[in-house]
């Protein structure tokens, strides 16, 4: 029978854990490592290495060493290799495999199945991504999880009572904090923020500079000039960082470093733990803001927050503990192994799918809204940033102009009002429409987003039964700067958005009665076409003027001489876009597909 | 007179089969792993001691005016080797080898073609084996 493994495919380092006896219990590598470095090399002969072998070689081979791909996962970045186009996917596939023979090496059967985890931000795109690199490498990707939410699946909060608790995940390249609500044994992630580039390795180089400075006010030597002592003190910075989470003092000894004027030179620095707050403040304060924005975001506030994850092994710092206890006010949980519970996490959820663990469900976010583009340029938004996942929501749109026989879908992701202002993320056309009047046809749009995050959007003639669809995957990656980026932009021009959605809508809103009365107008008698004339012709002048305010006043007029005429207006139309004319008595399906689902208040 | 009921032997439970084949994989690698524990502990404990080997190595290195100062510590290196080599813990002798990547981690790469291809031009760190495995890398400076 074979083995479902967890897996914490890091941009640095990867984990995997086994489920053994009803606990998760870390699988070691070949080499004996309980971690694996997420590196790939191809060497001169061909032969490909993963891990601390193709660490140990980088140097020599650095064009054919390839190690962060997790940073391109979903994008078109390719690396050449002898005449190969490999994508990032392939690559992270190779690391996979090897995760793989290691686990059956040491469980002694075969491993088919994997739980694997990605940051909370990760786009559909990212996340296919990886799930197609576990089918490359012969891995049946049962669920892909959100990182945060492993974490606290590993800690066993979802078996506590109903609480919010925060996840602050630094590790060696990355920060990510997440807000998540647990209750009842469901794990939902309210809110996710953090830093791309900020980890362990930034506060080691601090060290390093201040050693180097030191040294060179004592001794008049620059030991920069020397790779082989920048060696040893790069080593010693990074034993000293650690040491100073246990200790609040070290000394960095280097005997024989440097050749001075009057023999060796030896590098005897003290390093107190203070010192190394005062080196290292800039990095720790630069968590404080995607804290503070993940709080905002989750609509919580601070005190609701019950605890404090600390997941990846920087989090051990004091200094960053103490910064956390002191926005938090909760003293920061650390019982399980910060590199290792990640892993551990998504064992537990392999558990739970393999049927061998009890009861845990996982309910993720989209992390920007989605929407689609309707007339006016409009986004339309069909599915909330921060909704609980999975969601399937339908909406039904209509034509914008008479005998139009297709409807362009253009499926689009942010929070700004204006469809140009955010990101398309794919583009279908339902075509075979019959020839009506605008307003008439009636196209089911449906955007349905799995466990996965994945996306599928699809657009149904509910007349013709014809119907056309589309699964996403963006052309590019939006990193986590670029979600807030987008969101603060959303926050900042949101005034000027609203004006020019309003004007938008009232023009549209306008033309539609426009359009309405010159068609009744055909049939009515001479008297009550001149009334009605005279309005229209207000309407247009308004449309003209471009000016929300008047356009609906006229409307407004111009409905009223229509229904004393006794043309029977439809008072809910909005045309919109080439796809799309929203209608709001429409009933939105909105079945979750295998959790409890819960609209997340904003 | 044949039985008229034949009962059907119950179909194995595979939850218990598959919980029985670990608790033989578990049993397997435990006995494995407590046989490797007395060397595990052992390796633990000379990669501890193993700086200090790198820090007299670098000492000799240095030029040393007193001559019987420079004997003592080339005695006190000579005793630790032989200390290591009671637990077989061996240095590795590098230099002008061919780089590979299961023994050597490289450091430092140059161009020049004085040198072989892959040649291991410089010894940073002295890599170590204990009982023929690598306990620790060596750090070299390669060229080509």
């Amino acid at each position: 029978m074979s083995r479902m493994i967890g897996i914490d495919l890091g941009t640095t380092n990867s984990c995997m854990a086994v489920m053994e006896g009803g606990e998760p219990v870390i699988i070691p590598n070949a080499e004996g490592g309980r971690t694996t470095p997420s590196v790939v090399a191809f060497a001169k002969t061909g032969e490909r290495m993963v891990g601390q072998i193709a660490k140990r070689q980088a140097v020599t081979n650095h064009d054919r060493t390839i190690s962060s791909i997790k940073r391109q996962m979903g994008s078109n970045y390719r690396v050449s290799i002898d005449g190969h186009k490999y994508t990032p996917q392939e690559i992270s596939a190779m690391i996979l495999q090897k995760l793989k023979r290691d686990a059956e090496a040491y469980l002694g059967e075969p491993v088919t199945d994997a739980v694997i985890t990605v940051p909370a931000y990760f786009t559909d795109a990212q996340r296919q991504a990886t799930k197609d690199a576990g089918k490359i490498a012969g891995l049946e990707v049962q669920r892909i999880i959100n990182e945060p939410t492993a974490a606290a699946l590993a800690y066993g909060v979802d078996k506590e009572e109903a609480q919010k608790i925060m996840v602050y995940d630094l590790g060696g390249g990355t920060f990510d904090v997440s807000i998540l609500d647990i209750s009842a044994g469901v794990i939902e992630v309210l809110a996710t923020a953090g830093n791309n580039h900020l980890g362990g390795d930034d506060f080691d180089e601090c060290v390093v500079d201040y050693l180097v400075k030191q040294f060179r006010a004592e001794n008049k030597i620059d030991l920069t000039r020397d790779p082989a002592a920048m060696q040893r003190i790069r080593e010693a910075a990074e034993k000293a960082k650690i040491e100073l989470s246990a200790m609040t003092a070290t000394t960095v000894s280097l005997p024989y470093i440097a050749v001075g004027k009057n023999g060796p030179l030896h590098m005897e620095i003290p390093l107190t733990r203070a010192k190394f707050n005062d080196l290292t403040y800039h990095l720790v304060q630069a968590t404080r803001e995607p804290v503070n924005q993940a709080i905002n975001d989750s609509g919580i506030p601070i005190s609701q927050i019950g605890k404090v994850l600390m997941v990846g092994g920087s989090s051990r710092i004091p200094a960053v503990q103490e910064l956390v206890q002191s926005i938090t006010g909760s003293l920061p949980f650390k019982g399980i192994n910060p590199d290792e519970c990640v892993a551990m996490g998504a064992c537990l959820q392999g558990g739970v799918l393999a049927g061998s663990v009890k009861g845990l469900l996982l309910l993720d976010v989209t992390p920007l809204s989605l929407g689609i583009e309707t007339l006016g340029g409009v986004c339309t938004r069909v599915i909330e940033r921060n909704t609980t996942l999975p969601i399937r929501k339908s909406q039904i749109f209509t034509t914008a102009a008479s005998f139009q026989s297709s409807v362009d879908i253009h499926v689009l992701q942010g929070e700004r009002p204006m469809a140009h202002q955010n990101k398309e993320l794919g583009r279908f056309q339902l075509t075979g429409i019959r020839r009506a009047p605008r307003g008439v046809p009636q196209i089911e749009v449906t955007f349905s987003i799995d466990a996965n995050g994945i996306v599928n959007v699809s657009a149904k003639d509910l007349d013709t039964g014809k119907a056309q669809e589309i699964t996403i995957t963006a052309t590019s990656n939006m990193s986590q700067a670029d979600i807030d980026r987008a969101v603060r932009d959303a926050q900042q021009y949101a005034q000027e958005d609203e004006q020019l959605k309003k004007e938008a809508t009232a023009r549209d809103h306008c033309e539609q009665l426009i359009y309405q009365a010159e068609a009744a107008m055909k049939s009515m008698e001479r008297e009550a076409k001149a009334r009605v004339a005279e309005s229209v012709k207000n309407a247009k002048r308004a449309v003209r003027q471009k000016a929300p305010a008047e356009m609906n006043r006229a409307a407004e007029e111009l409905e009223g001489v229509l229904r004393e005429a006794g043309v029977t207006i439809d008072p809910n139309a909005q045309y919109h876009g080439s796809a799309a004319r929203e209608n709001p008595n429409d009933t939105v399906s909105d079945d979750a597909m295998d959790a409890d689902f819960e609209e997340v208040d904003k | 007179m044949k039985n008229p009921f034949r009962r059907e032997a119950p179909a194995p439970d595979e939850r218990y089969e598959a919980l029985e084949a670990e608790y033989k994989n578990y049993r397997r690698r435990t006995a494995e792993e407590l046989q490797k524990s007395e060397s595990a502990a052992c390796r633990k404990a000379v990669l501890q001691l193993l700086p200090l080997y790198d820090d007299l190595e670098t000492a000799l290195r240095h030029e040393c005016r007193d001559e019987a100062y420079r004997r003592g510590i080339e005695m006190v290196m000579a005793n630790l080797v032989k200390s290591l080599e009671n637990l077989k813990v061996r240095p590795m002798d590098s230099l002008g080898k061919c780089f590979n990547p299961d023994y050597h981690e490289a450091v430092g790469h140059v161009e020049d073609p004085q040198y072989r291809q892959e040649e291991i031009i410089e010894i940073v760190r002295t890599g170590f084996t204990m009982d023929d495995e690598v306990i620790r890398h060596a750090k070299v400076v390669v060229a080509n």
